[in-house]
């Protein structure tokens, strides 16, 4: 019986290293009964994290939670523990954006989904259409990025109205090979995580024969307008943009990639400066 | 043949998501046949909800691999953009440009990266 402390679980440096320390203590087990236990707060968003650590152990083991009620009761609104055999809950206060697992190819069901969830859910917090818009083109950008250069059997994806803060928060997980190993292969070269980081949100593109590397930037230039917070973990380096942009190192290395995306909705601003707008 | 050719995205897709890279592939292949022919054509977005950089980058940016921008410009003519989108396009032509115009820029730039340490 192994059992994993979650306790006040949210997008910060300090979850992100504890999640980063729990998939490599679980991800070699097999045939063992695994309890994860979740303590105190469990930011929602954060299931596309358990559910990518947690998706390759479930197949050789049996997984079980040990939640408190508020929490258990938020993941069965997302759908997440509906995944582990728990009943789902009707989210009456229409604040999760719905737990998913998808396959690369699933990118229209994917798009679909941020459709439904994003711009046509109704009674959610007050956005104007373009701000709805742009939200969705930002985490789209980001699910094909995962898609084009993961080399990754799922994506997981998780999010969360919090309406007292005025924000959404959008997370996109995939396990697959990390940003550093993309660039090493693509440049021949060694270098560190978050050099690596810091190339794609350059726009250093991996792609031969087609331009782009401009998903990253572009969702880092949306994200300072509307004073969001975007932050991306891939094998040991925590990189966060909000009011400054800094780069840590996590004390284990997380394979894949997160991209967490925390946007304000009560931003009315219009995204379109008229030089900008050409053709 | 007199008047300009429309084509439209939602019809030569089949879907109002401009999204995936094949599906940008598929417009690029047809747009560049209208640019051989020296063939004007109209492009429609109109019904699209949401278009991506990555199918932009196949549909539009790979033009410029082989044709100026001004060529492209002078021959295809897009309309059914939302302003937001006509930014996004824009940003795929620069970045475009600057791709195929120096092939090694993106190692140049992964190199001032690594230096800059």
């Amino acid at each position: 019986m192994e059992r994993f402390i979650l306790d006040g679980i949210r997008s910060d440096f300090a979850s992100y290293n504890e999640l980063a320390f729990i998939n490599n203590k679980i991800k070699d087990l097999q045939f063992r009964d695994i309890t994860v236990e979740l303590r105190n707060w469990f930011a929602a968003n954060m299931c596309a994290v358990l559910g990518g650590i947690l998706n390759k152990v479930s197949a050789f083991n049996n997984i079980s939670f040990d939640a408190n009620p508020d929490i258990e009761l938020i993941l069965r609104k997302n759908e997440f523990l509906t995944q582990y055999g728990y009943n789902s809950c009707w989210d009456n206060n229409n604040t999760t954006i719905k737990y998913l697992k998808l396959r690369p190819e699933d990118k229209l069901r994917f798009a679909t989904y941020i459709n439904d969830e994003l711009l046509g859910k109704q009674n959610m917090p007050k956005m104007s259409p373009l701000l709805k818009s742009e939200i969705s083109k930002s985490i789209c950008e980001i699910f094909e990025n995962a898609v084009l250069h993961s080399d990754t059997d799922f994506i997981y994806c998780c999010g969360q109205f919090f309406p007292t803060k005025n924000a959404i928060e959008f997370t996109i997980v995939d396990m697959g090979q990390g940003i550093k190993q993309c660039m090493e292969k693509r440049f021949g070269i060694t270098i560190n995580s978050d050099q690596a980081i810091k190339m794609a949100v350059s726009g250093v593109t991996t792609k031969l024969e087609v331009s782009g590397g401009l998903g990253l930037s572009l969702l880092k230039r949306f994200i300072k307008r509307n004073h969001g917070r975007l932050q991306i973990v891939s094998d040991n380096c925590f990189y966060e943009l909000g009011d400054a942009e800094t780069y840590s190192l996590l004390d284990s290395c997380f394979p894949g990639t997160i991209v967490n995306m925390k946007f304000r909705t009560d931003d009315e601003c219009e995204y379109i400066l008229s030089s900008e707008a050409m053709v | 043949m007199s008047e300009i050719i429309t084509i439209y995205i939602h019809q030569l897709i089949g879907k109002d998501l401009c999204i995936e890279a094949a599906d940008g592939k598929a417009v690029y292949d047809v747009l560049e046949k209208y640019i051989e022919a020296n063939q004007k054509v109209v492009v429609s977005f109109q019904n699209i909800t949401l278009i991506t950089s990555s199918f932009l980058n196949n549909a539009v940016g790979l033009l410029l691999k082989n044709n100026t921008e001004e060529k492209i410009r002078s021959l295809i003519e897009f309309e059914g953009l939302q302003p937001a989108d006509t930014i996004l396009m824009n940003h795929v032509i620069e970045n475009a440009k600057l791709y195929y115009s120096d092939t090694e820029r993106m190692e140049k730039l992964a190199k001032e990266i690594m230096e800059e340490e």
